[in-house]
């Protein structure tokens, strides 16, 4: 038995289906990422688990008790929102403190437990001060507070960190990993972004237009995505992708051209040549596993023209032109569009992906 | 090259609060230029300066040799892109792109003819007959951009134009938006807190908090070379580590003791005759990039700071590794491992080549 198991969950809106058959199991005191684009059914999920939204079918089991058709005050979850609804005429200490008002606890227990959230969080500041003159980051500590100050057993937070500065968002990032690491709680994540994911997540399930498409550990989604979709997906700076046509098989090894710009040779197993048999492939390549050629170009060598560089720390983002076709790959070197017009390439073939023309499966990754 | 804007001496004040203080910078023609800064740091309040939206207190701005300090918004030759791209979603695509001529009573051949030139660049031209609410974001921006662009300003100002979109589209918009501004030579001033994307997109970047620049240059100058503290935190992601230290000298070595951590980077005599010599017994910072910071599981020459592994973060084929001594961290960003886990024991390498040295009262760069 798992901590938490959704099992089998499905919702439509009228004729939309927001949620298709979902089901994943979450393990105690983990961080679980739920990854998709914006309306991929991120947020009607987490109300659902909230007990916000009644499901169409399915059923939600925590600690092995079906929680499905209770009410939310019941299912001692906690829920943080992209905006959440911080009282603005309340201090910090009655916002904290609201939950547990509402649980009638004593006083004297209300005051303990809210300096020790607020203790924990760093926001003793906060306590006194009214929501207008939070920071952002601030606002969203605050919110965490109240979440948790009922311990719940399970924290959902629906894109806690959106509206938040590009370099707060990344400092609260690891500010929260590091108090869940703490506190131990059980936490479920959304996020559309899926580098975000990625970081906080112990596992991070992918979700596309309602349906879960890969759950797995952050590297395993990563570097082994089960479909393009998927690849395309979680790849920031964005997957280049090719049409590649396979030109001799032989008994384990293939040649591939891709565009007609590059011909590679690739040894794969059976089961994979058998999927490429229609001669044709869909070849998917990181920016990151494309590199400059250094020395006299080879027939593995691709040469282009250098149209955009694009600076990320010591590294750079160069989109290359070779016979219309625009390539992009991270560099180590300093490059300027002006002094280098023409440039040569070369990429790593152990690294590319191989995915199936019609179905978009991946056969190579 | 030309100048195309120059800022002098720029101060806003709204009562007690200087909101921009002498903020001096030019721009180039053709030239993206960014304003960088967290939030209330004063750089949408000095494009709004610049835009006539707010009347400075100080200064004077001058687009194309013209002082335009006192004209009216519409009298500088300027365009303005807020966050919400401003796109009629009722009219036609075309419509949109007319829009700034037909206020200009611009003849109706003209019009149709740099419509489609500006289309035919910002491969829109399939969509003109489209309603321009009902297409995507990436269309939208190149709408409001086409827009804004069609009535030749002197100089594109840019709101933020990326914020409400999702880290994916925004990756491809950075790209495209680029490609663009570098295929027409439009001339841009951009803001932005999001110092990856001034970064990705800039010939030249300002830094900005508390109303005042701190720092302008390239991206590569102002991640390679920050003035201070506070530059070298904001640029950056992960962001650099600082560590407290103090310069010592035992037997006539020098070396960089980074405090409660007993850990030691010895130091070259040059180095210390040249720059250090005066910082003795100084309070001081050592900065180092995550992406510079090396862990070994054994112990190695070099390797003398010891740590344990509280946490990872993956981001893609990297992955960030916080290390934790005593109460305080160092991050290293590190090609994926599977060698490196949660509680693991490690020792880290600070190459001394890659740091920097800060004054940790001033917070000015040393070194």
């Amino acid at each position: 038995m798992e901590y938490l198991e959704i099992k089998n969950i499905s919702k439509k809106f009228g004729e939309k289906i927001a949620l298709n058959n979902i089901s994943f199991e979450v393990k105690e005191g983990e961080i679980f990422a739920i990854a998709g684009p914006p309306g991929a059914g991120k947020t009607t999920l987490l109300k659902i688990l909230a007990g916000l939204i009644t499901p169409d079918e399915g059923s939600i089991l925590l600690e092995g008790k079906d929680i499905t058709n209770l009410p939310p005050s019941q299912r001692n979850i906690g829920m943080v929102f992209e905006i959440p609804p911080i009282y603005p005429d309340r201090t910090g200490f009655e916002n904290i403190a609201f939950p547990l008002k509402i649980q009638k606890l004593p006083k004297d227990q209300i005051e303990k437990k809210v300096h020790e959230v607020a203790e924990l969080l760093g926001i003793k500041h906060l306590l006194n001060r009214q929501p207008s003159t939070y920071s952002g980051g601030e606002y969203q500590r605050v919110a965490l507070a109240r979440a948790l100050v009922r311990n719940p057993k399970i924290l959902l937070l629906d894109e806690p960190l959106r509206n938040l500065d590009a370099k707060i968002q990344e400092n609260m990032r690891s500010w929260l990993k590091k108090l869940q690491r703490e506190l131990k709680t059980t936490v479920i994540y959304s996020t559309h972004d899926p580098i975000d994911a990625m970081a906080i997540g112990d596992r991070v399930s992918i979700l596309l237009h309602g349906n879960i498409r890969q759950t797995g550990t952050p590297p395993e989604v990563y570097l082994r995505p089960q479909s393009i979709d998927i690849a395309e997906y979680v790849s920031i700076p964005a997957l280049n992708i090719f049409r590649g046509a396979i030109k001799e098989i032989d008994k384990e090894v293939v040649e591939i051209d891709i565009e007609g710009i590059l011909k590679i040779k690739k040894k794969l197993s059976k089961t994979a040549i058998e999927k490429l048999r229609k001669g044709e492939v869909i070849v998917g390549i990181k920016p990151r596993d494309i590199d400059l050629h250094m020395g006299p170009p080879s027939e593995n060598t691709i040469v282009g023209k250098l149209v955009l560089t694009q600076t990320i720390g010591s590294e750079t983002l160069i989109s290359v032109e070779v016979n219309s076709i625009l390539l992009r790959a991270i560099v180590k070197k300093k490059l300027t569009s002006t002094e280098e017009s023409k440039i040569m390439l070369t990429l790593n073939p152990e690294k590319i992906y191989l995915f199936h023309p019609d179905t978009g499966e991946t056969i190579y990754s | 090259m030309m100048k195309k804007l120059i800022v002098e001496n720029l101060t806003k004040r709204f009562g007690d609060l200087v909101a921009v203080d002498h903020v001096s910078f030019d721009i180039m023609e053709g030239e993206f230029f960014s304003l960088l800064g967290p939030s209330g740091c004063g750089k949408t309040t000095t494009l709004r300066c610049i835009a006539g939206l707010e009347t400075p207190d100080e200064g004077r701005i001058i687009i194309k040799d013209r002082d335009v300090t006192k004209l009216l918004p519409q009298e500088r030759g300027i365009s303005l892109v807020f966050q919400e791209f401003a796109v009629f979603p009722h009219m036609t695509v075309y419509d949109n792109l007319a829009f700034g001529l037909k206020v200009r009573k611009t003849p109706k051949e003209e019009i149709k003819k740099k419509v489609l030139e500006i289309a035919e660049t910002l491969n829109l031209k399939d969509s003109l007959r489209k309603v321009a609410g009902r297409l995507g974001l990436s269309e939208k921006q190149r709408i409001a951009i086409g827009r804004s662009i069609i009535v030749e300003p002197e100089i594109l100002l840019l709101d933020e134009p990326l914020t409400l979109v999702d880290a994916k589209v925004k990756e491809a918009m950075r790209r495209e938006l680029r490609r663009l501004q570098k295929e027409l030579r439009i001339t841009i001033l951009y803001v932005t807190h999001d110092q990856l994307e001034a970064m990705m997109m800039s010939d030249r970047i300002a830094v900005m908090n508390a109303g005042k620049i701190l720092q302008i240059g390239t991206p590569s100058e102002i991640y390679e070379s920050p003035k201070n503290v506070f530059i070298a935190r904001f640029i950056g992601s992960p962001t650099i580590n600082l560590l407290s230290s103090k310069l010592t000298i035992e037997n006539d070595k020098f070396s960089i003791l980074i405090k409660d951590k007993e850990a030691k980077i010895q130091v070259e005599r040059k180095l210390y005759d040249d720059i250090l010599g005066k910082h003795v017994g100084r309070e001081l910072l050592i900065g180092i990039r995550p992406e510079e910071v090396e862990i070994a599981k054994q112990h190695m020459q070099g390797y003398n700071i010891i740590g344990k592994i509280e946490f990872v973060e993956v981001m893609g084929e990297k992955m960030e590794i916080y290390v934790k001594m005593n109460d305080e961290y160092i991050r290293a960003l590190t090609p994926l491992r599977t060698d490196l886990h949660e509680g693991d024991n490690v020792y880290v390498r600070i190459p001394l080549d890659k740091i920097f040295l800060f004054d940790a009262e001033t917070e000015q760069r040393i070194l």
